[in-house]
């Protein structure tokens, strides 16, 4: 070993510029810049396979959750006008909002008209047929009907514009799902019932965020926005105001996030803080511990911003509960003091208490870098966190903490010499026969309680919003009476017009369907934008059957009665041409509002697009629609992200057991096999009791559980592993166990109570496994003068 | 949210207005229609002018009669007409049924539109899918009640008196407040005296409807069983 590190001083010195250099680097380069990530989608696992359907997905995703859908209620139509008015005016004046669209008339008018000079190129589908089969026929009794009777009324375009009623039939045989809401003067509203029952009207406004609806200023900013806007409606006589959208979500998690963050940290470092000052009765320890978490502090959130280029606030929720970890260690080297209370030298404590802390941090470390083999970014950055952040802690307990600790002259507490007497009194299970029934009896729990676990792999796991959230999330539901699928068809293509072809034999094999409502309804670009291929076969058609000098209308003219030169005018004006309509022009068009959404521009190399689906029957027949089609993919994200967590935490399950062979034969070359294996076995019993409880309870296990087992590994193993090498007598040992785990159980079992369900899981594991470990481990530790455990 | 509306709205809510304005008895006899738009009206004025007759008619269960359309178009040198007979059922809707040129029925109710030939073809659109067929319907149903509260909230409502002593009578003006329907009419006219005698459409391109109702009766003991098959799917 180099002579620097021979020695504690040179060992302080090096240490001590590594951290005076850490606490630069992040004061320049990393706090200026951290970002903190508040996006779900964000812990999802990306998907593996395909990156560029990944990045497309979540352009998809990142264009939907811009948008925000109210409804504003009030007894009578034109109170609900009069107050959704005001709302829009609050949402426009806040900046935050791109577009906010309350009257729909204009744009209807403009929408209805703007393929008008496309018409040459533009059929419904049935008028393709009727014109590729020739049934001319039915087309001439269609364009005669609609002359004659009220049923031509029914177009947006006149006899002059459109004679045969071709276009008005390609404009009305788009369905953009409306659901329930209706014109009503120049607003869409509806009648619908509100939480008491009373029926109300509903006037709608729908509102796209500027800004990504996922970082941080936007979703306060907005959720501001929004709240004013619902104040000034209430003002204005609106009694019931439902909306719905992922910003508001995001902001409600943003909030909980931080709301836990400080909550459970204050609580955490309180509750250290007192059981330090009780135990230790001096500041300085305090003070130095305080020193050696925030050092750890700053190297996890180094790691993580220079790992993952963000700390995710689900990271730093977890971080908060490693205030009660990485306390451990210095608890352990304070603990040394009991060996000499009258006497202590701090700079000899390394000798003692190092082996112990040491191999506790590395059997930690080992479980908590377990977690960076699932593919779950969360989870990924918890794992770094935890390692970098308790090693850096670790770190500045061995190496700083023996120059910078002073023996002090306070003696401890009587209370708690008295604790230590009691602990050392506490009984052991030394006979074999005691052993023997103790496992018979836990074995029982346990495998019971395994017998009835229930696995639920939900990606609800991830996040859960609040039910007032959600609440109104299904009341929009109900009162739209419509809603999108969560599945959705993603089309892409090296082209637009690759794309747009694609989509075209997709709904094709989708039409069956929604002929017989296995399919409800669809939405799609090529709907209201043909692809040229098709505009150019429309054209052909229109050419050859309909404008020939013996075509369809010459003939329907001239039985109306129209002399030759108006005639010659129409097909004139047919050859003269036009132009197909292209997507730029469609997209600036008021006609492609309902599309612009699902048009996902460039992305991955191509272009690609998204078909949305209504009210989905038959799953399986949709599924199938895809099959053997180029580009196209149906994405159940749900789906997907469930299949991950059940089969990783199938994964999990036997990286436990690796992991504990890994860290057994690591421990065995200091211990022993025995040795080892009875370290452990607190460690696993602890885990195993834990899920059982839960099992008892009722509570479905998932992958966030099963991790924790891998947790419960590594910190119940810290304990055994102090209490083997304390060299200090038994008594203050078990108590800086006992305070220690204390300290540890605090923080996890705060982690508890987090709105983030997969968070409670780990949380509630630790704090049980932990609790269970130790106490097996003092039932079980072997007298003080027995040699059997001491290492070689 | 919608991308496409009912395009018809104006003109078949004319055969509402048709109802509304089936309250007086008298003859005939048309106004200057240039003159209406300059003199709008308020809803109650609106009653005022089509007399003390118009309430009783409100409560009617239905009317019936025959109709002669004549569809004017630029550049056609003569307008294409259409004739036959109509049913209006206030719980019901309303059913068309031309007879010349061609056989063919068009019935409109709350739940959507449907046409049907002599040849059997049938179209239908349902309100669901369209928003604007549910627009229609509405309008309609205000117009039969006379509810032209409703209306003026859809319409800039104008009217003057015509004619004078046994052949006085009145004409009616609508033009579209929405964007979306003067896209398919420009202004409405309706000219009556005990009831509507001529309703006149006009679009934004020059084409032009005009309806007659030479016969008009109304049903105070409700409709027949027969009738009310006629709304039968």
């Amino acid at each position: 070993m180099p002579p620097m590190l021979r020695t504690v001083d040179g060992r302080f010195r090096l240490w001590g510029a590594a951290m005076l250099l850490l606490a630069l680097v992040f004061a320049i380069v990393v706090a200026p810049r951290l970002r903190v990530e508040t996006s779900i989608f964000a812990l999802l696992p990306a998907d593996e396979r395909d990156a560029g359907a990944e990045q497309a997905v979540r352009v998809y995703t990142d264009q939907l959750a811009r948008n925000s859908v109210f409804l504003v209620g009030a007894g009578d139509f034109a109170a609900a006008r009069r107050a959704a008015g005001a709302f829009a005016d609050t949402l426009k004046g806040s900046g935050q909002f791109s577009q906010v669209r309350l009257q729909v008339d204009q744009a209807l008018a403009e929408a209805a008209r703007a393929d008008l000079p496309y018409r040459d190129y533009l059929l419904a589908a049935r008028h393709r047929e009727w014109l590729q089969q020739g049934q001319l026929q039915r087309l001439h009794d269609e364009a005669q009907r609609a002359l004659y009777t009220p049923a031509g009324f029914m177009r947006p375009f006149n006899a002059a514009e459109d004679p045969l009623g071709l276009l008005s039939a390609f404009v009305t045989e788009q369905r953009p799902p409306t659901g329930r809401a209706r014109l009503q003067e120049d607003v869409l509203a509806l009648s619908g019932k509100d939480p008491a029952g009373r029926e109300l009207s509903y006037v709608l406004v729908v509102a796209q965020a500027g800004n990504s609806a996922f970082s941080v200023a936007t979703e306060e900013a907005a959720g501001q926005a929004i709240a004013a806007a619902r104040t000034a409606a209430a003002a204005a006589g609106a009694t019931d105001i439902v909306g719905s959208g992922v910003i508001q979500h995001a902001a409600a998690a943003v909030a909980s996030g931080k709301r836990e963050m400080s909550l459970f940290s204050g609580i955490s470092l309180a509750g250290t803080v007192l059981l330090m000052l009780l135990a230790f009765r001096s500041l300085r320890p305090l003070l130095l511990t305080a020193l050696a978490m925030a050092f750890g502090a700053i190297a996890g959130l180094t790691a993580c911003q220079w790992i993952f280029g963000q700390v995710h606030l689900v990271t730093l929720v977890f971080g908060s509960s490693l205030i009660g970890t990485s306390v451990d260690y210095a608890i352990f080297f304070f603990a040394d003091r009991f060996r000499q209370p009258g006497d202590w030298q701090p700079v000899q404590a390394p000798d003692f208490v190092t082996p112990g802390i040491a191999l506790g941090y590395l059997t930690t470390a080992l479980s908590y870098l377990a977690l960076l083999l699932a593919p779950f970014p969360g989870l990924r950055q918890i794992a770094t966190f935890s390692a970098v952040g308790l090693g850096v802690a670790c770190g500045c307990v061995l190496f700083l903490l023996p120059r910078l600790a002073r023996n002090w002259p306070v003696p401890p507490r009587a209370l708690v010499l008295r604790l230590i007497d009691r602990l050392a009194a506490l009984p052991r299970i030394a006979s074999p026969r005691a052993r023997l029934l103790l496992a018979v009896a836990g074995l029982l729990f346990v495998g019971g309680g395994l017998l009835r676990l229930d696995f639920l792999d939900d990606v609800r796991a991830l996040q859960s919003s609040p039910p007032p959230l959600i609440r109104q999330e299904v009341r929009m539901r109900e009162l739209l009476g419509q809603s999108a699928d969560r599945r959705f068809f993603l089309v892409r293509g090296d082209s637009p017009e690759q794309v747009l072809q694609r989509e075209e034999a997709l709904r094709a094999r989708l039409a069956p369907l929604l002929a017989d409502r296995r399919l409800g309804n669809l939405l799609a670009v090529s709907e209201a934008l043909p692809s040229q291929q098709l505009q150019a076969t429309n054209h052909a058609l229109l050419a050859q059957r309909v404008y020939g000098s013996d075509g369809l209308l010459p003939r329907l003219m001239r039985e109306l009665g129209y002399g030759e030169d108006a005639v010659a005018r129409q097909l004139a004006s047919f050859a003269a041409g036009g132009a197909p309509l292209q997507p730029q022009a469609f997209f600036a068009s008021a006609a492609s509002e309902p599309y612009r959404p699902l048009w996902l521009g460039d992305v991955a190399g191509g272009s690609a697009s998204a078909v949305t689906l209504f009210d989905v029957n038959d799953a399986d027949a949709v599924a199938q629609a895809a099959a053997g089609l180029p580009g196209v993919r149906l994405i159940d994200k749900l789906a997907d992200i469930s299949e991950v967590l059940s089969r990783y935490r199938r994964i999990a399950m036997l990286l436990i057991v690796a992991v504990y062979l890994v860290t057994g034969l690591l421990m065995s070359r200091r211990y022993g096999y025995r040795g080892a294996a009875a370290m452990l076995l607190p460690a696993f019993g602890g885990g195993a009791l834990a899920l059982a409880l839960l099992a008892w309870a009722g509570v479905p296990i998932n992958l966030f559980h099963v991790l924790a087992l891998l947790l419960v590994m590594g910190m119940g193993s810290d304990y055994t592993i102090f209490l083997r090498e304390s060299r200090s007598a038994e008594a203050p040992a078990l108590l800086a166990v006992v305070l220690a785990t204390l300290t540890a159980v605090l923080s996890f079992g705060l982690l508890g109570f987090s709105s983030t369900p997969f968070l409670r899981a780990i949380g509630l594991v630790q704090a049980l496994g932990v609790s269970f470990a130790v106490i097996l481990a003092l039932l079980l530790r072997p007298t003080r003068d027995s040699t059997q455990w001491m290492p070689r | 949210m919608t991308g496409s509306m009912s395009w018809g709205v104006g003109h078949f809510l004319l055969g509402g207005l048709l109802v509304a304005a089936q309250l007086l008895c008298g003859n005939a006899s048309a106004a200057d229609a240039q003159d209406v738009f300059a003199h709008p009206l308020s809803p109650t004025q609106m009653s005022a002018l089509l007399g003390p007759a118009a309430k009783p008619l409100a409560a009617a269960p239905g009317l019936r009669g025959r109709f002669e359309q004549r569809k004017t178009l630029p550049d056609l040198p003569r307008p294409l007409l259409s004739t036959g007979e109509f049913l209006f059922a206030r719980d019901l809707g309303v059913w068309w049924h031309t007879r010349t040129p061609f056989d063919s029925v068009f019935i409109l109710t709350r739940e959507g539109a449907r046409s049907r030939d002599e040849g059997g073809a049938e179209t239908r659109i349902n309100a669901d899918e369209q928003p604007g067929v549910a627009v229609a319907a509405r309008i309609f149903f205000a117009l039969f009640a006379l509810d032209f509260e409703a209306l003026s909230k859809d319409f800039d409502t104008y009217g003057v008196p015509t004619g004078t002593g046994k052949s006085s009578g009145w004409q009616v003006g609508l033009r579209p407040k929405l964007a979306a329907m003067s896209a398919v009419f420009r202004e409405a006219l309706i000219d009556g005296t005990q009831h509507a005698n001529r309703i006149e459409l006009r679009d934004a391109h020059g084409d032009r409807t005009e309806i007659l109702l030479p016969e008009v009766s109304i049903l105070t003991d409700g409709l027949s069983a027969a009738d009310r098959q006629r709304f039968a799917n």
